[in-house]
């Protein structure tokens, strides 16, 4: 799994799993759910139940709540019982679904945390050491697919940018080309002319070099 | 406000050395990033190079607002030019 670059699809369905595997591999883990900060903006990537989604929800919505310390702190958040003099927006739902306790788990990439998993218990009792490594190991699990992810992304973005850079250079070439037929001069005093034309203009290189050959092709 | 120092002017402008290279590449650069590395380090770089470079970081702060504040290497474009100092 750690060598596979991942799309986003891909992610979710590899989150969910680990969601769905987490609720039933740990004991009395009654919900599971992955929140995720992508581009600013907290969301639930997977669930194992829709109420663990929905007190995601709730936190997110109060900007307060045991997953959302840990995705913004990047450190274990344990809450048993859970404490609603603290968090009170999230009592309703969690008296409603029989939730008593909550175990959040930064997932951490080279940046820093980038989401949270989070446990939701029917018990009052924290977790055994134990069984917290082994929460721990479900977290480290989703921290690799979420890094693959951010890879995947930064990889994609690289290739749109040298893309970008190749129609640039492809462009300012044509330029220098049209202007060395014109004015009967080396590539290098070409290149010094769109420049002069940058500097007086207040223009970009690229749209000077953008300007010669459109205008070209008009003629 | 002008600059000099181009290591100076890519701070102000906030651009990683990555993407100074990239905007240098784009404007038909041949050096490598580590060249352009180096030559951010005080290693010497070919003039024309150099001058890309500055062309590079004028375009970015043209998007910033300015108008060219980083000065050219002033050498012939077969020189060799040091990182001129501040």
């Amino acid at each position: 799994m750690a060598q596979v670059l991942v799309g986003e699809d891909t992610l979710d369905s590899i989150l969910l799993l680990v969601s769905e595997l987490a609720e039933r591999s740990l004991p009395a883990v009654h919900g599971v759910s992955v929140s995720l900060n992508r581009d600013g903006k907290l969301l639930t990537a997977a669930h194992s139940q829709a109420f663990a989604r929905a007190i995601d929800e709730q936190q997110y919505q109060d900007r307060d709540g045991p997953c959302v310390e840990a995705l913004r702190s990047g450190t274990e958040v344990r809450s048993f019982p859970l404490d609603f003099a603290r968090w009170p927006g999230i009592q309703a739902l969690s008296d409603k679904n029989g939730i008593r306790g909550v175990f959040s788990l930064p997932l951490m990439v080279d940046t820093g945390p980038i989401g949270a998993l989070n446990l939701y218990s029917i018990e009052t009792t924290a977790p055994s050491d134990d069984h917290a490594e082994r929460a721990r190991i479900f977290a480290r699990h989703a921290s690799v697919v979420l890094a693959n992810a951010k890879a995947y992304d930064d990889a994609e973005r690289h290739v749109e940018q040298l893309k970008e850079a190749l129609q640039s250079r492809e462009i300012i070439g044509q330029a220098k080309g049209i202007l060395m037929q014109r004015e009967r001069c080396t590539a290098d005093d070409a290149f010094d002319k769109l420049r002069e034309i940058s500097q007086r203009s207040n223009i970009k290189l690229r749209e000077v070099a953008q300007g010669v050959v459109d205008s070209t092709e008009k003629h | 406000m002008s600059f000099i120092d181009i290591e100076d002017a890519r701070i102000a402008a906030d651009l990683s050395i990555a993407d100074l290279w990239m905007a240098y590449f784009s404007l038909g650069g041949f050096a490598s990033l580590a060249a352009v590395r180096d030559h951010l380090n005080d290693t010497v770089m070919p003039a024309r190079d150099h001058d890309l470079l500055v062309d590079a970081l004028n375009d970015c702060f043209i998007g910033q607002g300015g108008n060219h504040p980083v000065r050219y290497s002033g050498k012939p474009k077969d020189q060799n030019v040091d990182r001129v100092g501040a």
